[in-house]
């Protein structure tokens, strides 16, 4: 047994070495906000590593990005190699989509995933006039058709754990957007210089990141310094449990630059925390403030609030009617946050310190729940 | 016939109710609750509100939803003479979830779709009662238990198939509220709903204890039962009618609740040492009363943040009594 170890042993530690080697990080952060992926430029190529989100000490995957003019370096790092700009990708989230719209690369889209939970009208009737190929759900979306399109590449939220080995085997070069999982609004803004880069239009995405850049910066200097700060607490209660965003999640760092007392920002949470009635009760009866993100047909009002359960009319805000709902049917909340962090924030701070703006100032996604 | 068993699950199930009340997620002084449960005057208008307006219907939910699983499950023990017989696998619980997922998943949060809403109430409700109907009409061709039960099963199959359809079809936020849904939950009652819960979950109740003759005479064989002038027919119906009932109320309001109406006839079986439903049946009532009220309690327990859902606890309870009974089903006089 001992002689067999001898001989195997050295096997192992060689492979598990040399997959370590592979997943190291070798480009040190180059990104104002964006901790999720960093970019080393070279005489003719660019090298874009995106970190796993979830062991921060290695990559998913490093890209080596070549102008399809230039014949390949000889000697470039081992990575995804993809030839920029792209002319055609599938694009699995609609988040992507937008992001692309946004760069003015929409032509360059040539199939979707979760068609009907797509925004764009101007895509869905593409898809439906055929020039978009319709993929089927994102999570089990139908290769057959992918390869049918013959994209350049594929765009995908890496979730963890989730296999990916059927798509990494078609031979097309994998993106892995990691967008979502920053915490930092500004941070998630910047991830639109990676989609850039693949399409070759960098100055857009570098006029878009700093315009936001600013006018984010200018607002939440405002927000941090104010003052009073009204108490807030959020959303609604599912079965049994009252789910609130963590203390250092991407909602909860808004809050906190709208100059808005988010009441469970002492907590440590990137996510979110889950909490019983009792628990949100007895901290935020008496809060100044409630937000609710919901996606229903219609609109909440206090009425239907208190039919879904009879106690939330217990909460101050409930009283004093300052109960503020998003209807990311309705709005584009969602689809634009990502890229416009400072629109939630103008929103967020006209409702905690409506004394700063002018009476005729409008919101663009918060509403106050109405009566009925 | 010893009374001793029902006077310790009556004592528990009280000890129980109280605790709930008491102990919570967030610590309340005992005294604070005494005052506010003597109708005392409180300075503590939250305290109040948990207690009068959560604690208080969770509470009278569990102990009601508890009894009526409980007794769903023996009634069809008894009925298919099947020691693994329950309120799950008659497909009852599964028409109740498609009722829900149709509202939930296909309504596309259109209906106020919200777990615990009315609508979602109604849809588990319809869901169950119908499914309950396809059952008793085949109940009305097929002769044998043992074909009835596995017509159930594939019934539960069929509308699974469908939910599976509709949350493969549906937006992350539907599923994930149906999928809390199905974890189970006792504080979905309000205190205004409470009543029509209550009342609905007693008819159900009374209609089992008023069963228990036939259910005795069924122990011995549908031969002997039909020689004691019992109707088979009928009484299979009405059997069904009840269980029915009994399981539809729950999955309505508290989601799809696992184990409890498969394990606590067992439990009660196993203390009473009878198979006389004189006895047996308000043994499993309590005993099922006092099992949802424990779950709940340690659902909440004050040094977990937050809450556990139901259903992560009530296999813990659930699973180790019926490896049990399959351990030990030749010294245990079952149906007889």
């Amino acid at each position: 047994m001992k002689r067999v170890l001898i001989y195997i042993l050295p096997i192992f530690i060689f492979l598990a070495c040399s997959k370590v080697g592979d997943n190291n990080i070798t480009i040190p952060a180059s990104n104002d906000y964006a901790q999720g992926f960093a970019v080393a430029e070279f005489d003719n190529y660019k090298v874009v590593e995106v970190r796993n989100p979830w062991d921060t000490l290695k990559i998913l995957q490093r890209y080596i990005l070549v102008p399809k003019g230039c014949e390949l370096p000889d000697k470039i790092p081992h990575g995804t190699i993809i030839r920029t700009p792209i002319s055609r990708a599938v694009v699995y989230a609609s988040l992507h989509c937008g992001m692309i719209k946004e760069l003015r690369k929409s032509e360059a889209i040539a199939g979707i995933c979760d068609v009907h939970y797509n925004a764009d009208s101007t895509l869905k009737n593409r898809v439906k006039r055929g020039e978009i190929a319709d993929l089927g759900s994102s999570f089990l979306p139908d290769i057959e058709k992918i390869i049918s399109v013959s994209p350049e590449i594929i765009i995908i939220s890496p979730y963890k754990d989730r296999d990916e080995d059927k798509i990494s085997q078609l031979g097309i070069p994998i993106v892995e957007m990691a967008d979502y999982m920053e915490s930092v609004p500004l941070a998630r803004t910047e991830w639109l210089k990676f989609i850039s880069m693949l399409f070759d239009c960098e100055e857009v995405a570098d006029s878009i990141f700093e315009t936001t850049k600013k006018e984010y910066l200018r607002l939440s200097e405002i927000g941090r310094s104010v003052t009073h700060k009204p108490t807030l607490f959020c959303e609604l209660k599912t079965g049994g449990v009252w789910y609130q965003p963590g203390g250092e999640s991407y909602m909860a760092q808004l809050y906190r630059d709208a100059g808005i007392d988010y009441l469970w920002s002492d907590n440590s949470n990137k996510g979110s925390i889950s909490l019983s009635f009792e628990e949100v009760f007895s901290r935020a009866s008496n809060a100044d403030l409630w937000f609710i993100k919901y996606a229903d047909e219609s609109d909440k009002t206090l009425k239907s609030l208190a039919n879904e359960y009879a106690l939330y009319d217990k909460f101050k805000p409930y009283k004093n009617k300052s109960v503020w709902g998003v209807n990311a049917l309705k709005v584009p909340f969602y689809e634009e946050m990502p890229l416009y962090p400072h629109y939630v924030l103008r929103d967020l701070m006209i409702v905690a310190h409506p004394e700063m703006f002018d009476k005729s100032e409008t919101m663009r996604y918060f509403k106050k729940l109405r009566n009925e | 016939m010893s009374k001793k068993p029902l006077i310790i699950l009556s004592v528990l199930t009280l000890l129980l109710f109280i605790a709930n009340l008491f102990m919570g997620s967030v610590y309340i002084p005992f005294a604070d609750v005494l005052d506010i449960l003597i109708g005392g005057d409180m300075s503590n208008k939250m305290a109040e509100s948990i207690v009068i307006q959560s604690r208080l219907p969770q509470a009278i939910t569990a102990l009601l939803a508890g009894a009526s699983l409980a007794a769903a499950g023996l009634l069809l023990q008894t009925a298919f003479s099947n020691p693994l017989a329950g309120p799950s696998i008659l497909g009852i619980t599964s028409g109740a979830s498609l009722g829900v997922a149709v509202v939930m998943l296909m309504g596309g949060g259109a209906l106020g779709a919200i777990s615990g809403s009315i609508t979602s109430v109604l849809g588990a409700f319809i869901g169950s009662i119908l499914t309950l109907g396809v059952i008793i009409l085949f109940s009305m061709v097929v002769r044998s238990n043992v074909m009835l039960l596995i017509v159930g099963i594939m019934v539960g199959y069929v509308a699974n198939s469908a939910i599976t359809l509709l949350n493969f079809f549906s937006s992350e936020q539907n599923v994930f509220s149906y999928t809390i849904w199905g974890m189970g939950d006792f504080s979905s009652v309000s205190l205004t709903d409470l009543p029509l819960f209550v009342i609905i979950s007693l008819i159900g109740i009374t209609l089992s204890i008023l069963l228990i003759k036939p259910l005795n005479a069924l122990l011995l064989g549908d031969r002997y039962a039909t020689n004691l002038g019992v109707n088979i027919k009928r009484t299979r119906i009405l059997l069904l009618l009840c269980t029915g009932l009994l399981t539809a109320i729950v999955t309505s309001y508290c989601g799809p609740i696992s184990f409890l109406g498969l394990a606590v006839p067992h439990v009660a079986r196993l203390m009473t040492k009878s198979s006389n439903h004189h006895t047996l049946l308000p043994a499993t009532l309590l005993a099922g009363a006092a099992t949802a009220l424990l779950c709940t309690l340690l659902c909440s327990m004050p040094w977990q943040s937050g809450v556990l859902p139901l259903n992560a606890i009530t296999p813990i309870f659930g699973a180790p009594v019926i490896i049990y009974v399959i351990v030990n089903r030749s010294k245990i006089e079952y149906f007889n």
